[in-house]
């Protein structure tokens, strides 16, 4: 299988957003998503591998979480690498709340459990740090209870409130 | 998918006022929800109709003192307020159930938890960590859960184990945490033999006695701090750390003719770290502690002795012994039980060690707490310094009165050029 090959020369696969847009990426990179791993693996990719769920300028943030998360050529990353790659880590996802959840989503359809992770840790720290009302400001979550049915809610969750 | 036909548009300008949050996929929302501590992934259930039953319907809840009210001082009051918590998950949740935490002060009614138990396993529960509570009584574990081969984790605290008749083994328990529980000896040489992938066993304060036998071939961690009657540690080629502190010298040390520290510790040939206490060193010196094991610990790189009784000649040899036996040690931690006097043979024993010359050719730090002032220590403080030529480190604390001065330790013979010698008091 390609994945367990030792080549000197780096193998590239071509993925194509659902706009169209390619980018040429090296296969080892790309399989930090498991999803294009199995494509790889099956042998289903033909010359260009086609991820539709994602736009260009989202693909192209993803290659670059892939570059650096690829496995390192040379055997076991060390500790000043992992800590390297997590200060890269956290400015990756210090992005506003859109490019956020569509990383999120990415993270999601392809697999990237990493990402995923990454990403849902931060959305977390969004929601931990403001008040309900300025949740819905952020993410545009349209409040339809009347205020009897809030002020039901809210005293059934009376303890989240102490 | 998304469309893309609207040029001149940025992704932003795209997605401007729609609500995307709220209708993630589940299981991103619950990636995203567990991540929260649980009072506050509740309020969410605030923000619109959508969100009101995503946070009883989570795959993992934690209860915490976090969740209680700070004013609520009353342990019996604060388990109905947990009960609150899980009554409303009951109520509300459909799906797979996979952690469950509770690590609140409370005193928990036997049979809400029993109920809860047996709706975790339902729920197929992967994980189940109850922390110390307030308990006169040890709780009765429901016999549900030793039919549950898909737990990786379990976790128990203040809990009677008696395994069902339907008890087919955990296969895929990798951790084993049991604290102030009582199972008899029988029952846990049973329970741990069952567990053929586990990775991490600790006990804690096991009410019974019992003769450990653990032979689990992926056991990678060990921590005791319980009396027991013997221990036999045979089977476990990856055990790589190893914490044991005895609560009491058992009745029949004496297990036969071959010396507890070879028969015990002698077989841990893949041991990187190692912990042990006074009555446990006192344990594994019974029967002719020989210089070094029969099998040299070539991967032990830290060794922390806690409370060595320097004026017990049978403490001493075996701490000697294993370090004999330890040629790539890189960390010694001693520290001293609170004895002082000073006894002859155990000075002439350091004193012909000295002139031994068996180095440690690894070690970089060593910390010696608690020490008296006593002969004896110092007598190991020169034998350690004359013997590590990579010596890099030696921290000394010393409890009450005048510190050991800087001066005297220049007067000592070092192997090292560079060591650096702390000395404190406390």
């Amino acid at each position: 299988m390609s994945s367990t090959l030792c080549c000197s020369f780096a193998k590239n696969v071509t993925l194509r957003s659902s706009d169209g847009q390619t980018f040429e990426v090296e296969e080892a990179a790309a399989q930090v998503s498991q999803t294009i791993k199995r494509m790889i693996e099956d042998g289903c990719t033909g010359s260009v591998i086609p991820v539709p769920n994602l736009t260009g300028p989202v693909l192209a943030l993803v290659i670059e979480y892939f570059k650096k998360h690829s496995p390192p050529s040379d055997g076991c990353p060390t500790a000043l690498l992992e800590m390297e790659i997590k200060d890269w880590d956290a400015k990756f996802v210090a992005v506003d709340n859109d490019t956020l959840l569509d990383l999120t989503l990415a993270a999601h359809y392809l697999e990237i459990q990493g990402l995923l992770d990454l990403t849902c840790h931060r959305v977390a720290d969004i929601l931990n740090d403001n008040s309900v009302e300025k949740i819905r400001e952020i993410f545009h979550i349209k409040n339809d209870f009347t205020p009897e049915e809030e002020a039901e809610e809210r005293s059934k969750i009376q303890w989240a409130f102490e | 998918m998304r469309k893309t036909d609207q040029p001149g548009m940025t992704e932003m300008e795209k997605h401007t006022n729609i609500d995307r949050i709220s209708n993630l996929p589940w299981d991103v929302l619950d990636t995203i929800l567990v991540h929260m501590p649980l009072k506050e992934a509740a309020r969410t259930s605030l923000l619109s109709s959508k969100w009101r039953y995503k946070w009883t319907s989570l795959s993992q809840f934690i209860i915490d003192d976090k969740c209680l009210s700070s004013c609520l001082s009353d342990k019996v009051l604060r388990w109905k307020e947990i009960m609150k918590i899980i009554h409303q998950v009951q109520s509300n949740h459909s799906g797979p159930i996979e952690k469950f935490k509770l690590a609140a002060y409370c005193h928990p009614i036997h049979s809400d938890l029993d109920q809860w138990i047996q709706f975790l396993t339902e729920r197929g529960i992967k994980e189940l960590i109850l922390q110390e509570f307030d308990c006169v009584k040890r709780f009765k574990l429901p016999a549900c859960l030793f039919s549950c081969p898909q737990l990786s984790c379990l976790e128990l605290y203040g809990c009677v184990i008696n395994l069902s008749t339907s008890f087919r083994g955990f296969n895929s328990l990798a951790s084993l945490h049991l604290a102030h529980s009582s199972i008899s000896s029988g029952t846990l040489e049973f329970l741990i033999v069952n567990c053929p992938v586990l990775e991490r066993l600790t006990l804690l304060n096991i009410d019974h006695s019992a003769v450990l036998k653990i032979n689990n071939l992926n056991l990678k961690y060990l921590k005791i701090d319980s009396k027991f009657e013997d221990i036999c540690l045979k089977n476990a080629p990856l055990l790589s750390s190893v914490d044991i502190r005895l609560k009491m010298i058992p009745r029949h040390p004496d297990q036969g003719p071959a010396c507890n520290l070879v028969r015990v510790i002698g077989c841990l040939y893949g041991i990187k770290k190692l912990i042990l206490s006074t009555h446990f060193l006192e344990f594994l010196a019974y029967n002719d502690v020989p210089e070094r094991l029969p099998a040299m610990l070539d991967h032990l790189f830290a060794l922390d002795l806690r409370e060595v009784r320097f004026d017990s000649l049978k403490d001493v040899r075996v701490s000697f012994s294993m370090l004999s036996s330890a040629p790539n040690l890189e960390e010694l931690i001693i520290s001293v039980s609170n004895s002082s006097g000073v006894l002859n043979t155990v000075l002439d024993f350091l004193r012909a060690q000295c002139l031994l010359d068996t180095y440690f050719n690894k070690l970089k730090v060593v910390k010696i707490r608690g020490i008296w002032g006593t002969r004896t220590e110092w007598e190991f403080i020169k034998f350690i310094l004359s013997h590590s030529p990579v010596l890099e480190a030696m921290t000394i604390v010393k409890y009450g009165g005048e510190r050991i001065p800087d001066s005297l330790f220049l007067q000592v013979d070092r192997a090292s050029d560079h060591v650096k010698v702390t000395s404190l008091t406390l």
